[in-house]
């Protein structure tokens, strides 16, 4: 995990900065630069640390043969609250059992995001003012927010909350006005600033990316770092690895064919039973095609639409993914299930010994996003 | 601390008083129904109704009220569940406990684990309760109940909150609240007093405030049994070791705002300093010999309003500008 997070922070530090890779011809130059994740805002800004990805979230599945990344959650990752709370309810409940094991703690977590959060500050001072920046009580992650500022002991702050004054970044405080150092962000890059992105954006800081670029306040994660998880970049990650760390990726990707490559669209259309179909900018197992679990009619109308726009998709075989015994309406039923642990990077990187594990509630089903009505599991890591 | 937070805490504190307020009168208005005249019902009701500045949704009842009918017996259900259980009613007291705990909801991180488990927990007892519900077991009991969840969560306020910004503001929310429903009552008591349109009201009315607001015992302690509408007025206006009395509230929001120190909005924040001066003068110094206690009430209760205008541009929604400090 430790080698996939360096390779991708080295890869959106350089597509921002001097494009060696684009140079180079490992990735495509088109394939960066055409991608709507891309933001041409971040071109030339210095990042701090030269860590654009301080809180990664990567999906693994493990099949026959080992783990897979299935993806790489670069922007906003969520799910890291309930790994805790799923701790919580298993200690509470199960007291004698999780005694007898030695389980690796992932409680701590909340201690290591303000030791990297911290390492983020333009000013390097002893005690900087840290925020976490909610889009509000509306977002489906607002316990996740105001969990983790608890945690961390940041001020939950919403947009409104906070101001640009001369190129710093202010919160509105019951003293007069403070100054922020480090905005841990929970809003997409679109909403995050209307002078910038998105100009009908209430969520976000009209002119923080200005205070942004002028390296008065450091964003975790940094706008931008979409480019390196959509999902049409994420073929070239072992590629990236090589290219910047010389070493081979010790995590495999699941074998993905982009449909925007003549040769990809054709295996994809000709083999679309055995595929599963993603669109390259979805997220929360939106849009998901599973070629097996449609009809003829259906596999039809989807190929046409799949030659009119090719590269908006990308293919991969669908994986005999590992099971789990879960407790489904008083009976013990298996259950497909993924982990996404959490990595975090600052001068270092640092992981807790756990995962948020999510389940696919529906028997026989593939889809474990919670946004899909996926459940969730407490993962043991246990010490040797 | 947050300016947002802060504010989300201050309105807890309102919400919540204003729970444990309309109980008390409601508990009082259902002990009434039992025994009580027709116009004494009504009176009851309106009483309520007008000093918490509220209307029934039902506008047969509007109607009826504005054509000169009674609220008498048979309206109490309907008038009743406007103030418990109607959600569109911003005064009820399930929108209250609902208002006070979607804040709460939202400051999670500001309060205690035991604060929102206590709310929480007295909030989830009445969400699906109905006015049929409690009508026909025992209502008085219900609104005991709801005063007893109040003053449970403020023990544990008092028990669990860190003595910072976060205390000082739930405080401040909740004794503006109560200076200004008690206020708004009396002023409604007072003037109900000099009218002729309730000119048969008997003791009942000035006992049963006496009760409702803990006084009653400090009341025959000090004036014997007699009941003389002055001395209760103000007992409940003036006297300065009664907790719930208008004067006991004022000189707390003094205290507590003085502790808060300067505002970030400097302007409003004198103003609010000049306003609470004002009110706690007139309550303390000038209420014992005005002759006309009505105009008293009507001025301490615009001042009390924009005290918390004040309050709230001094320290919540304050303006970049020059009076703010960095």
């Amino acid at each position: 995990m430790i080698q996939r997070i360096a390779a991708l922070n080295k890869f959106i530090v350089d597509v921002y900065g001097p494009a060696r890779i684009l140079e180079d011809g490992v990735i495509p130059i088109d394939h960066v630069r055409g991608c709507p994740q891309y933001r041409i805002e971040m071109q030339g800004v210095s990042i701090p640390l030269d860590v654009p990805v301080g809180i990664c979230g990567t999906d693994l599945v493990r099949v026959n043969d080992g783990f897979r990344v299935l993806e790489d959650n670069l922007r906003v990752p969520s799910g890291v609250s309930y790994m805790i709370a799923n701790r919580q309810a298993t200690k509470t409940n199960f007291r004698e059992l999780y005694r007898r094991y030695r389980v690796r703690d992932v409680e701590k977590y909340g201690t290591l995001l303000y030791e990297t959060l911290r390492e983020f500050d333009p000013n390097g001072s002893t005690d900087p003012c840290i925020v976490l920046l909610t889009p509000g009580v509306f977002n489906a992650a607002f316990y996740e927010h105001m969990f983790l500022a608890d945690e961390i002991g940041a001020e939950l702050v919403e947009g409104r909350d906070l101001l640009v004054n001369d190129g710093f970044v202010y919160m509105r405080t019951t003293s007069g006005l403070r100054k922020v150092d480090v905005i841990y962000r929970r809003i997409d890059d679109d909403f995050i600033d209307p002078l910038f992105y998105r100009r009908d954006s209430i969520l976000g800081v009209p002119g923080l990316m200005h205070a942004y670029r002028k390296g008065n306040v450091a964003l975790v994660n940094a706008p931008g770092t979409g480019i390196a998880d959509d999902k049409s970049i994420y073929a070239y990650v072992p590629d990236m690895i090589r290219y910047y760390l010389s070493e081979d990726p010790i995590l495999q990707n699941v074998e993905t064919y982009l449909c925007r490559e003549p040769e990809d669209l054709e295996y994809t259309l000709d083999n679309l039973e055995q595929l599963v179909v993603k669109p390259v900018g979805g997220s929360g197992g939106y849009g998901l095609f599973i070629g097996a679990e449609k009809t003829a009619a259906e596999r039809d109308a989807f190929s046409k639409q799949l030659r009119e726009n090719p590269e908006n998709y990308i293919a991969q075989p669908i994986l005999a993914i590992s099971r789990a015994p879960c407790w489904i309406e008083r009976n013990i039923e298996p259950r497909c299930v993924d982990l996404r642990p959490f990595i975090l990077t600052g001068q270092e990187s640092r992981l807790v010994g756990g995962a948020f594990c999510r389940i696919a509630l529906l028997r026989g089903s593939l889809v474990v996003n919670s946004s899909q009505g996926g459940g969730a599991k407490d993962l043991w890591v246990v010490k040797n | 601390m947050l300016a947002r937070s802060a504010h989300g805490l201050y309105w807890i504190g309102r919400y919540l008083k204003r729970v444990e307020h309309t109980s008390r009168l409601m508990e009082l208005q259902m002990n009434a129904l039992v025994d009580c005249t027709w116009d004494q019902i009504h009176f009851g009701w309106l009483r309520l109704f007008r000093h918490l500045k509220t209307s029934p949704q039902n506008e047969e009842l509007v109607n009826w009220e504005e054509h000169g009918d009674s609220w008498g017996l048979t309206d109490s259900f309907a008038l009743a569940d406007e103030l418990s259980f109607v959600l569109e009613n911003e005064s009820s007291i399930l929108s209250c406990f609902t208002m006070g705990r979607e804040n709460a909801r939202q400051m999670r991180h500001c309060i205690s684990s035991e604060m929102w488990i206590c709310l929480n927990k007295a909030y989830f007892e009445i969400r699906d309760l109905s006015i049929e519900d409690i009508w026909t077991k025992d209502p008085m009991q219900f609104y005991a109940n709801r005063v007893q969840d109040v003053n449970t969560f403020m023990g544990v306020c008092a028990a669990t909150l860190y003595r910072d910004e976060r205390w000082e503001f739930l405080q401040i929310g909740r004794l503006i609240e109560h200076a200004q429903l008690m206020l708004a009552l009396m002023s409604f008591q007072n003037k109900s007093a000099d009218s002729d349109e309730f000119e048969d009201l008997e003791h009942y009315d000035w006992w049963s405030l006496l009760h409702c607001f803990q006084a009653d015992e400090a009341y025959q302690h000090y004036f014997g049994a007699k009941v003389q509408p002055e001395l209760v007025m103000n007992m409940l206006v003036a006297d300065q070791l009664l907790p719930n009395s208008i004067d006991f509230s004022l000189n707390q929001i003094a205290d507590r705002l003085s502790a808060l120190g300067e505002a970030p909005a400097n302007r409003h924040g004198a103003m609010a300093n000049r306003f609470i001066g004002r009110l706690v003068s007139l309550i303390r110094f000038e209420w014992p010999d005005a002759e006309n206690k009505t105009r008293m009430l009507t001025l301490a209760e615009s001042l009390a309003l924009k005290l918390h205008e004040h309050i709230t541009a001094a320290w919540f929604n304050y303006e970049v500008d020059d009076s703010v400090r960095f």
